[in-house]
């Protein structure tokens, strides 16, 4: 009954927000939901019947949940998800009232949810958790985790909650972590990572051998059981593919997969929307790529070509605070046209220090993105932080 | 020729201290002055301890408090000196030149905060430390503020320019225009 008033009063209340604010996404029917039942969730989650899965980590937790799901999918499995703006409580509470029907039941056999680290690790605890994905340990929202030791507890929270582990076992601060469940390793071939910036969270300890199930090599995914099988990963860019491995070794325990599908598949995987995504506006061809935190923003730039122009950089309101703007190497970044977002300031006084020509900075990011289009020039690329991510694609009515 | 010496740069780098060392280069470069980096904080015209992570401050902790005579000495004869975040509160609860800061709750900030010498100096700080946020010796400062700290306060940045060889900063308009929208949009 208490599921049935909250998913009433939910639905309404997330129709009349999206009324006012089309295509614009908000918590807030979430959150008085799951105030007149605290139990949506988990009921809802607890009653698919292949389970749980949640991957948390501090990057590559939309594109390791995106990669899953849609293999899943082509095995026919009906999948519950989140998006990535949905990843806290009342999020993940207010995708429950957009796919679930007025009982607060969702028509789905297995949910595949990422989490943020700090959430996660309170919620896993709340929810059967049949498996947990962990995909690394970064330098990350250090003015929300203070400290890469605080997100590495909360990870070994939300690994201690489930029945199995899937884990990157590059990553020492995770490879040093033990479970009682299974465990279940993805990670690089040392050939392959050419991206030495592509740096985990310092860590002087050793360096556990963890057996890989799925390994990153040139252009695929090897995976080691009891034949060795390859799959070719062309169609994404080359950081992706570690990802693409955490979904891959996850999808080999949670089903008997099939081969063919899973080729049939990764002949067409593109990146999740924002991770080098080609989007097309006001007839101006744009690449957008997130970044979220030193690192990412560090290999988006690395992969930047010279003919990548104009280029815009959009620093907004999600990041608290910009220090960490400052231990970004732009030595390779002549030229920024447009820099724009809340921090735009702070980020036009980094690329200025850094030797970087910036050409106008325009906080408002609606203003930005306009200015931005028409610039002249072929190769539109934009780096933006999330909210500004936010911001530009409602603006562009890319925002679904 | 100005000296530097940079605590393990590539590790107590938490938050962008290690930009300081850029914003003074670029000025020091402007009005001519070389500014080199060396191996051995003695011989230093300016020093460097930034943020570090706990995994960092497990490693070179114990190498950075063997420092402390020498910081000591900086301390005590006020020369140009940055020990910032949690260098600065390892420091602190170690040794006895520096005032002791009580403890509280973690607090994740900008902060502005009122000086004799510089004015208001802004700057982002996540510590548990409740007060000497900013604590000065002559030009040997030890703070909570983290990042940038002298990209973001002309006046500061003046005062260690001077201690260093140099002269006070010639901004470029653009960029001194952003450094006052900053300071705008974060003083509370």
């Amino acid at each position: 009954m208490l599921a049935v008033l909250a998913v009433l009063i939910g639905k309404f209340l997330r129709f009349l927000v999206r009324l006012v604010r089309p295509g614009g996404g908000s918590a807030f029917p979430g959150v008085v939901a799951n105030k007149v039942d605290p139990n949506l969730l988990s009921n809802a989650l607890g009653a698919l019947n292949q389970g749980l899965v949640v991957v948390s980590g501090s990057a590559g937790k939309s594109s390791t949940t995106g990669y899953l799901v849609t293999l899943l999918e082509a095995h026919g499995l009906r999948v519950f998800t989140n998006s990535s703006t949905a990843n806290i409580r009342q999020g993940l509470v207010a995708s429950v009232l957009k796919q679930s029907n007025w009982r607060g039941q969702l028509d789905c056999d297995i949910a595949v949810l990422e989490l943020d680290e700090g959430h996660g690790a309170v919620l896993a605890g709340e929810l059967a958790v049949r498996m947990a994905i962990l995909t690394n340990v970064l330098s990350d929202q250090l003015d929300r985790f203070n400290d890469p030791d605080d997100v590495i507890a909360m990870l070994k929270q939300i690994g201690s909650a489930a029945k199995a582990v899937v884990l990157n076992v590059d990553d020492k601060n995770l490879a040093q972590l033990e479970f009682e469940t299974p465990v279940f390793g993805f990670g690089a071939s040392r050939e392959t990572v050419k991206t030495p910036r592509a740096v985990y969270a310092l860590n002087f300890g050793s360096h556990p051998t963890i057996p890989v199930f799925a390994q990153v090599e040139q252009s695929g995914i090897v995976l080691h059981s009891k034949v060795e099988t390859r799959f070719e990963t062309t169609s994404l860019p080359e950081h992706q593919a570690l990802n693409l491995s955490a979904a891959v070794t996850a999808l080999y325990q949670l089903i008997e997969p099939s081969e063919g599908i899973i080729r049939d598949v990764l002949k067409e995987l593109k990146p999740v929307f924002a991770r080098n995504e080609k989007v097309e506006v006001s007839g101006v061809g744009v690449t957008i790529r997130l970044v979220q935190n030193p690192t990412s923003f560090q290999l988006n730039l690395d992969e930047l070509s010279a003919d990548q122009t104009p280029l815009m950089f959009m620093a907004g309101r999600d990041i608290h605070d910009p220090s960490w703007l400052w231990t970004v190497d732009f030595s390779t970044i002549k030229k920024v046209d447009i820099v724009g977002g809340f921090n735009a300031h702070e980020l036009s006084l980094r690329l200025a220090f850094a030797g970087v020509e910036v050409g106008a900075v325009i906080e408002d990011a609606s203003a930005a993105a306009d200015g931005f289009l028409a610039l002249p020039g072929t190769g539109h690329t934009l780096l933006f932080s999330a909210d500004a991510m936010r911001r530009v694609r409602r603006h562009w009515g890319l925002a679904k | 020729m100005t000296r530097y010496f940079s605590f393990h740069k590539e590790h107590f780098d938490n938050n962008g201290d290690q930009g300081n060392l850029s914003v003074l280069k670029f000025f020091l470069s402007q009005q001519s002055v070389s500014f080199d980096e060396i191996n051995e904080l003695a011989s230093a015209d300016f020093v460097l301890v930034g943020d570090a992570s706990r995994a960092a401050l497990r490693e070179y902790g114990k190498e950075l408090l063997d420092l402390a005579p020498a910081l000591q000495t900086r301390h005590a004869n006020g020369l140009p000196t940055l020990v910032i975040g949690s260098s600065y509160e390892l420091l602190a609860s170690e040794v006895d030149w520096l005032d002791t800061p009580k403890r509280g709750a973690a607090v994740s900030e900008f902060r502005a905060l009122v000086t004799d010498d510089s004015g208001p100096v802004l700057g982002y700080r996540n510590s548990s430390l409740m007060d000497l946020d900013f604590v000065r010796s002559g030009n040997f400062i030890a703070t909570t503020l983290f990042g940038p700290i002298l990209a973001k306060n002309p006046k500061l940045l003046d005062q260690i320019l001077l201690a260093c060889g140099g002269a006070a900063a010639d901004w470029p308009p653009m960029m001194r225009s952003w450094v006052e929208k900053v300071r705008q949009l974060n003083s509370h």
